[in-house]
Formats: structure tokens, C-alpha cells, sequence
């Protein structure tokens, strides 16, 4: 059961550690365009 | 027929530019002998058990000093540009390929020619199996991973760290060659009596060395584009 | 004024903001997950041989799948790519391979867990095994070409060109590491599928369909985090030529 539960585990958490890293980049380039607007203003 | 025929001057000026040089094919030696040295420092070439890892050790060393080869074959050509003049030059891109290779796999045949004698020869092997099969297993295998390696090479050059790029590409899609030279030698050197088997797995490289080759064929205009 | 005069012809459909569609599909993906994750740990049946540890296949399998998928994805965004030359594909294969690596690297993890306690060893050179490692490998290698310096278009046709063989290599892969695993090796491992029974293949069909969603899900904000990258270099690009004049 352990086995399950570690491997399971380890699934979600590469899963959403991916999501997580992908909102990250996400966050950082749209933070950057928009600062480029207000520059291009 | 002017594909090949522009092929082989493309095969011709390298194999001469290696001639006058010396810079590849001696190091490429040198280093073959190297592994085999190191080989019977890590494996006691006295012990009988140790014979069971030359089918092994022969691609070990055919293959490590190919890469020698092949990392030098396309970066060779980005001095003054070169690769440019190539690729505008009225040549089918296809000749550039084949001459590429054609080149490579004759400075690997005569690595092999000399290291893999030396390896018997220091390892103290009597090879008592059928010669024929054996240079046929060998023509094939190198045939394969030269083709798919002068292609990956091109990618690689492209790179600046082609030198270590290029065994990871080349490794991985070179996988079931490898496995497939390695097991017939295995089968020749040791097993001479299951002959058929040999024959069943050069079937299978020789299959691989048609795809990939056609492969190589009709991807290489992609990689030279300007 | 606008940035993105050559937007049409870039083929891209520069759009930053979160759309509603957007939920829609992360929304469908993580309901789908939590469902999987009910039948696999409540619903389906325990394994009577291996027990309850056979229940990784279902994460395993489903997981092995989709990172064929997203594989298949770039080799046929790779092939596109070099017939159209349409920047759209390029971005495709980048993001689906990723994501592809990322699923192989699950698979790679959860494997040896599975075969430490269903057959008391790590790692056994099967022909699955063999494949998925080659895979592996080969993905990493056309990661390791995306991270090269160059232009995006010399980069883009080298990828697609190592895409395409990648992808035509898998097969052949398992193939040869078939007849070598069988004939040099005792078979270790049993045949799988034998015993499934009816609610276990539901439970396996319906989790390969939740990380499908995922993947889907996954390679559509990936995209559109790449267009908007994509965005922001031509902005900076414009910014230094204004700059320069």
C-alpha cells in the first residue's frame, strides 16, 4: 500500500509542480508585456 | 548518376584534406587502442570469462572512435564558411550527405581494420569463427550508425557544444543497431554453430540501415537550408 | 499602434488573457483526475497476485500513453512544421514535447516502484522497459537541441527534422529490444492485461482518458505561454530598433 500511495504521490506532485512552474512563466512573461507597454506609452 | 558522381568528389576532398593533415584518422587510432588499453586494465585479458566481452568491446571501441570522426566531419566545414559555399554550390544537398559518409566510412573501416586485430591480438583472442560473416556483421553495423551519425552530425554542428551534443543524439536513436550488431557478433565469435541466428539479427540491421539511411536521404535538404 | 504587424503570417493568434474555454478544459481535466482517482483506489478491484500495489499500473499506463501522445504530437507538428514552415507548429511540438518528457519522467519513477514490489527488483532490461529508457533519452536529446543558441527557425527545422526520426526510431526500438530481452533473459516479468477484469480496464480506459484531458489542458496554456513569449521578444525587438534609431 505504501508502494501505491509513494508513487501516486510522486505522480500528483510532478503533475502539479508542472502546472505550477507553467502559471510561473506564464505570471513573469505577462508581467513583463505589460510593463513594456506602459514603457511604449 | 551526377549525385554520386558529385558525391564522391565531396568523399574525395576529405579523405585528401585528411591525408595532407593528419589530424583525425591518427587520433581516432590512437584513441581506438586506448580504449582497448584501458579495456585490459578494468578486465583481466588473462581470464577466460573476459572473453565473453570482446563482441562487446569491438562496438565499445568501433563506436568511440567513430564519434572522434564524426564530430569533425561537418564542423571541419564551418572555417571560412565553407558549408555555405557547399550548400550553394549546383549540388543536390543529397551528394553533400553521401560524400559526408562515404568519407566517414572509410576512415572507420581503417580504424577497424587496425584496432580491432590489436584487440584480439592483446586480449589474446583465437578467432576460430567464419571471417566472411564477421566482416559482413561488421560492414553492416558501421554502415548503420555512419549513415544515422553524419546526419546527427550536421544537426550537431549546428551547435556550440557539438562535441557533446552529438553522442546524445546519436546513442539513443542508434539503440537497436547496436543491439542487433552486438548480438550477431556475439553469435559469431562464440557460437559459431548457431549461425542462422547471426543471420536473423543482420536482417534486422540491415533493415535499419535502409530506413534510416532513406530517411537521411530525404531529410538532409532541411538541415542545410540557409 | 499596434506591435504585431506580422502577426498573420507568423500564424499565431496573440491572446494572453485566461479565457473562458480555457477553465472549461482545466476544469474538465482536474474533475476527470479526482473521478480517477476514486476508481482507483476505491472502485476497482484489488489485484489477487500482486495486491493492492498493482493499482500503480493504472497512474503508470495512463501516464505511458499520453507521453506517446504528446510524442506523436510533435512528430506530426514536425512534419507539418517542414511542409508549411508555419511558425504555429514549431510552438506545438516545442510545448508537447516538454510535456511529453515531463510524462516519461512520471512513468520512469513510478515503473521501478511498481517492479520493486510486484517482482522484487528495480529495474529488468524488458523490452517495455528498454523502450521507454530509449525514449526517454531520445526526448531529452531533442530537448538538449531546443536549448541550442541560433536563430528560431534553424533551431525549429533542426528539431523537427530530429522529431521525425525520434519518433520513426521508437518503434524499431522495441522491436529489437523485444528479441534480444526474450532471448537473453528468463522472463522475469509476467504478461499484464491477462487478468484485468471488467471495472479494472474502466478504471485503466478512463484514467488514460483523464490524463489526456491533462495533456491537452497542459499543452494549451503551454502554447499560449509561448505565443506570449513570442510576443514579448517582437516587442523587445521593436523597443531596440526605435532605441537604435
Amino acid at each position: 500500500m505504501t508502494f501505491l500511495y509513494t508513487a501516486y504521490s510522486i505522480t500528483m506532485a510532478i503533475l502539479f509542480g508542472y502546472i505550477f512552474y507553467l502559471g510561473s512563466k506564464q505570471t513573469k512573461v505577462i508581467k513583463e508585456i505589460e510593463s513594456l507597454k506602459e514603457l511604449y506609452k | 548518376m551526377s549525385i554520386l558522381r558529385n558525391a564522391l568528389t565531396i568523399a574525395g576532398k576529405d579523405l585528401r584534406a585528411e591525408r595532407k593533415s593528419k589530424q583525425v584518422l591518427p587520433t581516432m587510432l590512437v584513441f581506438a587502442v586506448l580504449v582497448i588499453v584501458v579495456f585490459s586494465f578494468a578486465f583481466d585479458p588473462d581470464k577466460e570469462s573476459t572473453k565473453a566481452l570482446i563482441p562487446g568491446l569491438i562496438w565499445i571501441v568501433s563506436i568511440f572512435s567513430a564519434i572522434l570522426g564524426l564530430n569533425r566531419s561537418f564542423i571541419s566545414e564551418l572555417k571560412n564558411d565553407n558549408i555555405q559555399g557547399m550548400i550553394i554550390a549546383p549540388v543536390n544537398s543529397i551528394s553533400i550527405f553521401l560524400g559526408k559518409f562515404f568519407a566517414n566510412f572509410v576512415m572507420i573501416l581503417i580504424v577497424q581494420a587496425i584496432a580491432i586485430p590489436m584487440l584480439f591480438l592483446l586480449f589474446d583472442y583465437q578467432f576460430n569463427g567464419s571471417l566472411p560473416w564477421l566482416l559482413l556483421t561488421i560492414f553492416t553495423g558501421t554502415f548503420g550508425f555512419v549513415g544515422i551519425g553524419s546526419f546527427l552530425s550536421a544537426i550537431a554542428s549546428n551547435s556550440g557544444i557539438s562535441e557533446m551534443l552529438l553522442p546524445l543524439l546519436l546513442f539513443p536513436i542508434a539503440t537497436p543497431a547496436l543491439i542487433g550488431i552486438v548480438s550477431a557478433t556475439k553469435i559469431i565469435l562464440r557460437h559459431p554453430d548457431q549461425i542462422e541466428k547471426a543471420y536473423g539479427w543482420l536482417q534486422l540491421v540491415g533493415g535499419y540501415d535502409i530506413i534510416f539511411f532513406g530517411i537521411c536521404i530525404v531529410l538532409f535538404d532541411y538541415i542545410l537550408e540557409v | 499602434m499596434s506591435f504585431f504587424k506580422n502577426e498573420e503570417e507568423l500564424g499565431l493568434n496573440l491572446n494572453t488573457r485566461t479565457t473562458l474555454v480555457n477553465h472549461i478544459v482545466y476544469g474538465i481535466a482536474f474533475a476527470m483526475i479526482l473521478v480517477s482517482a476514486y476508481l482507483i483506489f476505491i472502485y476497482s478491484n484489488i489485484e489477487k497476485t500482486m495486491g493492492a500495489v498493482q493499482k500503480i499500473f493504472y497512474v503508470h499506463v495512463g501516464t505511458a500513453w499520453n507521453a506517446l501522445l504528446a510524442f506523436g504530437v510533435v512528430f506530426v507538428c514536425s512534419i507539418l512544421y517542414l511542409a508549411t514552415k508555419k511558425r504555429i507548429y514549431d510552438v506545438y511540438a516545442t510545448v508537447a514535447a516538454e510535456i511529453g518528457v515531463v510524462f516519461i519522467i512520471i512513468v520512469m519513477l513510478t515503473g521501478p516502484i511498481w517492479a520493486r514490489s510486484a517482482w522484487n527488483v528495480w529495474w529488468s532490461w524488458e523490452p517495455k522497459l528498454t523502450s521507454a529508457l530509449i525514449l526517454f533519452f531520445i526526448y531529452i536529446a531533442y530537448t538538449m537541441i531546443r536549448f541550442m543558441d541560433g536563430s528560431w527557425d534553424k533551431k525549429a527545422r533542426l528539431c523537427a527534422v530530429f522529431g521525425i526520426i525520434g519518433f520513426i526510431d521508437v518503434p524499431i526500438v522495441y522491436f529489437a529490444s523485444e528479441w534480444w530481452g526474450s532471448k537473453f533473459h528468463p522472463t522475469v516479468v509476467g504478461q499484464e492485461g491477462g487478468g484485468l477484469e471488467g471495472n479494472m480496464v474502466f478504471a485503466l480506459v478512463f484514467t488514460v482518458f483523464a490524463f489526456s484531458f491533462f495533456l491537452t489542458a497542459l499543452i494549451h496554456k503551454g502554447v499560449r505561454i509561448e505565443k506570449a513569449r513570442i510576443e514579448l521578444q517582437h516587442m523587445k525587438d521593436k523597443i531596440a530598433e526605435k532605441i537604435g534609431r
